[in-house]
């Protein structure tokens, strides 16, 4: 039995990324690439244990109670959470959308039209509540950071040239 | 300069007293609101730190964050929804006395337990700070190592239960620790081309990123706001002072045991709030009352659980050693204003420590009459739906990532960590693990080299008397869990 879920595409960048870092630091000098690769090598090795067990429940559930049981941590994860992954995407669409705006329109700007598109378009509030929350907020970040703080680079990255 | 003197500093300075009140409100708001802990308030914190001075940011970091279990406490007893898991254990009794009317006894006991336990924490703290002082000169390069080789393998073991994907998080952490320059030759590793990496991960907005940003995407999720009906007004104050002081025994017993508990890294306000509890229960003339609204119920895990601050400062100061995500993020803060956690703040920086303790003591105090007046009203904000809070939390997450060094790259930083948080937090990982690795990353890589350097060969780390000690304590920690599970430990218990 074979299975590829989000689980499983996470170990799998896990390794990825070992590998990448591990191929970079075959370019280092040797004192430099030490530690790196002392780390490197059971980082990669761990995360393809973890790729293989996501990708084969059988070898899963057979180490599950040796290395992979499911309690909760000490900073509340646990695995197998019920959670809406159209919601996940949907927030993290959003989240790529104000990073956009930020670099374009500049923070005040762009938080502001950011927060504005969410409420109206994604939690479909009121017309009322989509501006005032936006301008509110908004105001608050301008008088704390850029009047109370002196905070001088909240223009865009983008207009400044 | 003594402690006494920066009370005095404090007291005296208007504009530090105003952080205070300010960071104090803030605290006791973040911590009223479910999935908002002590982390992700000292992550949103930091990035308003930084145009303060060392001292002003102390005093707003070090009150709100202490004010957080204050506010925990309340929604547990008025709504019985804990504002983080260090308060679970108080909605056992302490919802069932709202229920009968008691509420304002409940508060006022839990928000003294709080305020006084917090107080002995910190006062225990500076008392045996003269000792960690020995401790720390004694100790040398290949110590170190071993110390921040124990620090990592105790926080990835106490990732309960899924201790070999705590150990991945712990690797992933460090080699994310080795971005920036090389410590040998100076010459960038791993920034693939970028400057901006060269002076390696900002550390703040990958906190903002995985406590801020993933805590966001769980009130995403929750559509409707958490709260019911309740009565904001409270009454009963008096009473619940008179309560408190006739349970001054097990006041200072659960304190004892949460200054304790705080000091073993990884050790959080749940176990120290739960085994605070089950005493109280154990030792009770009345356990049948416990769960059906016991007051003792309440004083008890309140007290444990601010209490283990000041013992959880221990080794944050003096190692540099962070016991939990809080004390992760806090030393983050620290950084950023210069200050460098472990052997520093017991020696060049030790008006410093004294600074931060002082401030710790004077927010518990400014805290307790906050609390008791503003608190229940507080609580309204539960009332608010997560769908709405989280867009302001994710909003300002990225402009307080911005504003720290107006790196559009940090922005960026704080998302791609916001993304890998919410993956570690639904697939099992420990997001505490990566991030004290990749605190703790630079000091190992740095006391290892220096050992060699200086010592000639890796035999430095297992000759010396310390440095053996952590070693044989590592391998303890690293093979508990399987001992546990032994048979033979069975039979013992």
């Amino acid at each position: 039995m074979f299975r590829i879920n989000e689980k499983a595409i996470f170990s799998l960048m896990l390794c990825l990324f070992a590998l990448l870092l591990l191929f970079e630091a075959s370019d280092f000098r040797e004192r430099a690439a030490l530690l790196p690769n002392m780390i490197g090598y059971p980082l990669l090795v761990g995360s393809i244990i973890l790729f293989i067990a996501d990708i084969f429940p059988a070898v899963e559930n057979k180490f599950k109670s040796l290395l992979f049981s499911g309690v909760n941590t000490m900073d509340g994860t646990a695995e197998g959470e019920e959670s809406s992954l159209r919601g996940l995407y949907s927030m993290m669409l959003w989240m790529l959308f104000l990073l956009g705006l930020i670099y374009t329109l500049g923070v005040i700007v762009g938080v502001a039209v950011a927060l504005f598109v969410y409420l109206k378009f994604m939690a479909k509030r009121t017309w009322l509540m989509s501006i005032a929350y936006p301008v509110i907020f908004t105001g608050f970040i301008y008088v704390v950071f850029v009047l109370a703080m002196d905070v001088y680079y909240f223009t865009s990255p983008v207009m400044e040239y | 300069m003594g402690i006494f003197e920066v009370f005095y500093a404090i007291l005296s300075d208007y504009q530090l007293m105003l952080i205070m009140v300010l960071a104090v409100v803030l605290g006791l708001l973040v911590g009223i609101i479910p999935g908002l802990g002590g982390s992700v308030a000292l992550a949103l914190l930091i990035p308003l730190t930084f145009s303060l001075s060392p001292e002003a940011a102390i005093v707003l970091l070090i009150s709100a964050y202490g004010t957080v279990t204050y506010g925990g406490g309340i929604t547990a007893i008025l709504l019985n929804t804990p504002g983080d898991a260090s308060a679970a254990a108080t909605t056992f009794d302490g919802y069932p006395l709202a229920k009968q009317g008691k509420a304002g006894q409940a508060i006022t006991v839990a928000v003294l337990a709080s305020a006084l336990g917090g107080i002995l924490g910190f006062v225990v703290l500076w008392m045996i700070l003269p000792a960690a002082r020995q401790l720390i000169l004694a100790f040398t390069y290949p110590d170190f190592f071993m110390l921040a080789v124990f620090g990592l393998t105790v926080i990835a073991v106490v990732t309960q239960g899924n201790m070999f994907k705590g150990l991945v998080s712990a690797l992933l952490g460090f080699m994310l620790a080795f971005i920036g320059t090389d410590p040998i030759m100076g010459s960038p590793r791993f920034t693939f081309g970028s400057f901006e990496l060269w002076d390696g991960l900002n550390l703040v907005p990958v906190i903002i990123g995985l406590f801020a940003l993933t805590e966001a995407f769980q009130l995403f999720y929750q559509k409707a706001s958490i709260s019911g009906h309740y009565d904001p007004k409270i009454k009963g104050i008096m009473e619940g002072f008179r309560v408190f002081f006739r349970h001054k025994m097990l006041f200072l017993r659960s304190a004892g045991m949460g200054i304790f508990l705080g000091m073993i890294p990884g050790v959080g306000g749940a176990v120290a709030q739960f085994i605070a509890y089950g005493s109280a229960v154990q030792t009770s003339k009345t356990p049948e009352k416990f769960g059906k609204g016991a007051i003792e119920g309440v004083l008890a895990p309140e007290a444990a659980n601010d209490s283990k601050e000041g013992g959880a400062m221990l080794p944050t100061l003096a190692f540099g050693i962070p016991g939990s995500a809080a004390m992760a993020v806090l030393i983050g803060g620290l950084i950023m204003h210069g200050m460098a956690p472990g052997p520093e703040m017991m020696t060049t920086s030790l008006d410093m420590t004294y600074f931060i303790i002082a401030a710790a003591i004077l927010s518990k105090i400014i805290a307790l009459p906050v609390s008791l007046m503003a608190g229940p009203r507080l609580a309204i904000f539960t009332r608010v739906p997560g769908t709405l809070m989280a867009p302001g939390i994710v909003a300002i997450a990225f402009v307080g990532a911005y504003a720290v060094s107006g790196s559009y790259l940090d922005v960026w930083v704080a998302f791609v960590f916001g993304v890998v948080g919410i993956c570690m937090k639904r697939f099992g990982f420990s997001r505490i693990a990566l991030i004290i690795a990749l605190v703790l990353g630079g000091l190992v890589e740095q006391s290892y080299h220096q050992t060699i350097s200086a010592f000639g060969s890796p035999v430095a780390f297992f000759n010396r008397g310390i440095s053996l000690t952590l070693f044989v304590l590592t391998l303890l920690s690293l093979a508990w869990p399987w001992i546990r599970q032994t048979s033979f430990i069975r039979k013992l218990g």
